[in-house]
């Protein structure tokens, strides 16, 4: 039998071997490797022994199966009531499983927990809410994940992202270097129409550090210079580090718990390096329960809490428009119906439903709220990872129904979702359905409607 | 009379050919080889109908064809495209026809026959 | 004046007018030549999967289709890389088409960049739904730092060297760069400057409108402003024309464009934001000319880039 090339247990560490993975079309090789893939039951027995507690083992005994879970999964409603898409059902076939064997399981078994694991659940959370017990299915779905990765049973292109985060620190091939520049380019770009605009690098002790998602750096530059002009027009002392700039964390995604806690530590590092009073994330949902939520147990922080406080987008722009930093020109409101997603992430994880609903009352005229929303808001579909899944493409789509139907029903053709993922899955839902929407982070549309100080505005003629 | 054709092209090959069949018909010919020395030509020679490239080394076609056509006595002399370049017909909108290389020599003479006569 | 042109291209037969103005400039003006080609945008998330921009089709990003790619673009324009001498470059990437240009030409201090404005018809769904068809050449236009010459019709292809110069001003900001650009461009050249400036009556008071006299004095008013604020400018230079029509502006400097025999039109380009996606993308003046004009439109936006060509 051939020997394992790509799909192993162990994680991608250098360049050469993400260059050859990437080279692998698909995962083409890779996924054929794995049905090769010996389960290494010894390792995966010690693995739980160390890490399996209390708490999990408790989750998955005192599950009723009472089946509360069900119809609050996205999942399991977009594919007609399937009962192997009860959240329940999906846990303990996987988890519950390799637990009760004790690590003593096969191959195919691996494989199934695998499609389970990232192609039916997106660690939305939303079955937690109505569990009777309180069962963290978020908490048991990424243990799951950890598990598999450990024995490389992890989808290719999370092997991939966790592989970039370890070698780049950031979710794609982004350089400390690249991230700079782009800063500088942005600058550069904006100056005419923004001659005062800056965006300070490695500045020390600033009320503010920001750190982003590295698609910004890489496809979407505009979205820093948009967040540097917020920045500035509302008077902040800020600050972008030059390392720990990425706030992301695909190793989450994958269950690559060392990967998530480079990862992580390096955002910390700039902060104890920076020592700035807070810290903002962009408009991206999972880098805010990396960082903030998960993190602080990843690094080993005691106090369960990140080096500083960090706020997600949302909060800083409620704060700003609450105080007045921000001003919004009445005449500039969003006129049309518009609605609001919310990213799972940061409201089930992290409590912050009520801020979307703040912003939208001081920018949008007919704001239209979906049902539900807030706390009982629906997944867009593409979390935990699944959006960047080539495998789980089609169980993605048809995940998407429920977002579908949900945003028709508001009537609104203007989708505000400031998240990443979200951003991206509401997107492609346009694409594969075609409802005739549009969709937006907030700090675009902000742009538009900010009344702008004197000082900033470029002198004419 | 016999009528006269002037061919404008840079590339030898192309006027000979061009020489042979309308001499092989009865017409006069005479040459330039790009559109700077078209007008030379032309003022000289007044042909009756000029055949044109388009992409020529010093002055391109339709350079040559807008200085023809601020000169009065020569502004109205039918002008044929023929060039290798995709979208000629775009070039010259007066132009009485715009073949591409290669063409047919028949559809060329019948088009000069058709505009000047035999 | 032009030491580096980047020639943005889809590779398919919509730039093929593009790529004949682009080749022939490097060739007459002995500049280096980079092209490059956007094959595909990121559609599936952080992954490497990107839609290819011709085809709507998933592909794979490894070094064999990069290959692959390049191959076809250098059968593409083969004859003309065979008869150009001066080196070029073939830049190929994946990514959002305006970053990725816009990025190209910082990195390598563009002195000017050539596209097409047609993007091809056949363009897949994907890159139509994410804005990107269109969108390109406005979100270029808009923020490069060097002029952008658009050729919008094959009609603006086959000119072969520049003699007349039409600069369309509105007297903005933009528009002295504009001219700055279009002056340096004619004393290169030795050519003909041809100022004009249409009196929009399309919108104004119907009083303005409705008396010529109203019109004239203010053709003549606007005559004295490009005296003043242009024709000061030249050191003497005597090769130029100052006319100035009304009518809807994009389709007087059409008019004018072609009655000038003009080579080459100049205008600023200084819409400050992107037009909403679905409004018409071609919103703006230099957009409506470039789509209607039989000769290459070069849009000026920004100083920056160009002050630092005339210091050298």
């Amino acid at each position: 039998m051939d020997k394992n090339i790509f799909c192993t247990p162990n994680p991608v560490n250098d360049k050469e071997a993400l260059d050859a993975l990437l080279r692998d079309k698909r995962g083409q090789q890779y996924y054929d490797e794995m049905k090769r893939l010996k389960v290494d039951t010894a390792a995966l027995q010690k693995l739980l022994n160390d890490t399996c507690r209390s708490r999990i083992r408790t989750w998955l005994e005192i599950c009723a199966h009472c089946g509360m879970c069900a119809d609050a999964c996205a999942f399991y409603l977009s594919n007609d009531k399937n009962p192997e898409q009860v959240p329940s059902y999906k846990i303990q076939s996987t988890l519950g499983e390799i637990v009760r064997q004790k690590g003593n399981v096969d191959n195919a078994f691996m494989r199934y927990a695998m499609d389970v694991a990232w192609g039916k659940c997106t660690c939305c959370n939303r079955c937690s809410l109505y569990c009777p017990f309180g069962i963290d299915m978020g908490v048991l779905m990424s243990y799951l994940r950890g598990l598999l990765f450990s024995q490389g049973f992890v989808p290719w292109e999370m092997k991939i992202g966790s592989g970039m985060h370890r070698i780049f620190r950031a979710q794609m091939d982004v350089t400390v270097e690249d991230w700079v520049d782009t800063c500088e380019w942005m600058i550069e770009e904006y100056e005419d129409e923004w001659p005062n605009l800056k965006i300070p690098v490695d500045k020390k002790n600033a009320d503010i550090m920001y750190t982003v998602n590295a698609r910004e750096a890489k496809h979407y530059p505009d979205d820093i210079a948009e967040a540097a002009l917020l920045f500035s027009i509302a008077g902040e002392n800020w600050t972008v580090p030059s390392e720990g700039w990425e706030e992301t964390s695909l190793a989450m995604f994958a269950g690559d718990w060392e990967g998530a806690q480079l990862q992580v530590k390096s955002v910390y590092d700039a902060m104890d390096r920076l020592k700035p009073k807070r810290m903002v994330v962009t408009e991206c949902g999972h880098a805010y329960r990396a960082t903030v939520i998960e993190g602080p147990y990843w690094a080993g922080l005691k106090s369960g809490k990140t080096p500083v406080t960090t706020l997600h987008y949302v909060e800083w722009v409620a704060e700003a428009l609450r105080s007045g930093r921000l001003k919004i020109d009445p005449a500039k409101k969003i006129k049309e119906p518009v609605t609001y997603h919310d990213s799972c992430n940061y409201i089930r994880n992290g409590g912050l439903s009520h801020i979307g609903r703040e912003i939208m009352s001081y920018i949008a005229e007919d704001f239209r709220e979906m049902t539900p929303n807030g706390d009982h808001n629906f997944c867009c579909g593409g979390g935990g990872g699944l959006n960047g899944i080539g495998k789980y493409r089609q169980e993605r789509n048809t995940g998407q129904k429920v977002k579908r139907d949900q945003i028709l029903a508001t009537g609104a053709k203007l989708v505000i979702t400031p998240c990443h993922n979200c951003w991206d899955a509401i997107r492609d839902l346009e694409e594969t359905y075609k409802i005739g929407i549009r969709w937006s982070f907030l700090k675009p549309l902000l742009l538009d409607m900010v009344i702008v100080p004197e000082h900033m505005k470029p002198k004419e003629e | 009379m016999t009528k006269k054709i002037m061919i404008v092209d840079d590339d030898p090959v192309i006027v000979k050919y061009l020489e042979n069949i309308f001499k092989n018909s009865g017409y006069k010919t005479c040459v330039a080889r790009d559109g700077s020395e078209g007008m030379k030509i032309v003022k000289k020679e007044n042909p009756d109908l000029i055949t044109l490239d388009l992409e020529m080394p010093e002055e391109w076609g339709p350079r040559f064809y807008r200085k023809l056509s601020k000169e009065k006595p020569f502004k109205n002399i039918p002008v044929i495209v023929i060039s290798g370049l995709s979208g000629n017909q775009y070039a010259i909108h007066k132009a009485v026809a715009s073949l591409t290389k290669p063409f047919d020599r028949n559809v060329l003479l019948k088009i000069v026959k058709d505009t000047i006569g035999e | 004046m032009f030491k580096k042109i980047l020639f943005a291209t889809t590779g398919t037969p919509s730039c093929d007018a593009a790529a004949r103005v682009a080749f022939e400039m490097a060739k007459r003006y002995n500049t280096e030549l980079f092209i490059i080609n956007i094959f595909g945008i990121p559609s599936r998330s952080f992954s490497q999967v990107i839609t290819d921009l011709r085809t709507g089709d998933e592909i794979d990003l490894h070094d064999d289709q990069l290959a692959k790619i390049k191959n076809k673009l250098e059968r593409r324009y083969k004859q003309q890389i065979r008869d150009y001498n001066t080196p070029h470059e073939i830049v190929l990437t994946d990514g959002i088409p305006h970053t990725e240009i816009l990025r190209a030409a910082r990195k390598n201090e563009i002195d000017l960049i050539v596209m097409g404005a047609r993007t091809s018809t056949q363009e897949n769904t994907g890159a139509v739904n994410r804005h990107i068809v269109g969108r390109t050449l406005q979100s270029v236009a808009r923020s490069a730092r060097c002029p952008v010459l658009i050729i919008g019709r094959a009609a603006a292809s086959f000119w072969g060297g520049i003699s007349n110069i039409v600069f369309g001003t509105d007297f903005s900001k933009g528009s002295n760069q504009a001219f700055e650009f279009a002056f340096n461009l004619t004393k290169m050249f030795n050519a003909s400057l041809h100022i004009f400036h249409a009196i929009d009556i399309s919108s104004g008071p119907f009083e303005f409108t409705k008396n010529q006299e109203v019109i004239e004095d203010r053709i003549r008013e606007v005559r004295g402003m490009i005296r003043k604020r242009y024709i000061s400018k030249m050191e003497g230079y005597n090769d130029y024309e100052i006319d100035v029509w009304e009518g809807i502006p994009y389709v007087e400097i059409v008019k004018y464009a072609r009655e000038s025999f003009a080579d080459l039109i100049v205008m600023a380009h200084h819409t400050k934001k992107m037009a909403p996606p679905e409004e018409s993308v071609f919103g703006s003046n230099v957009e409506q000319v470039v789509l209607r004009s039989n000769a290459p439109v070069i849009s000026v936006n920004h100083p920056a880039r160009q002050k630092k060509i005339d210091n050298q």
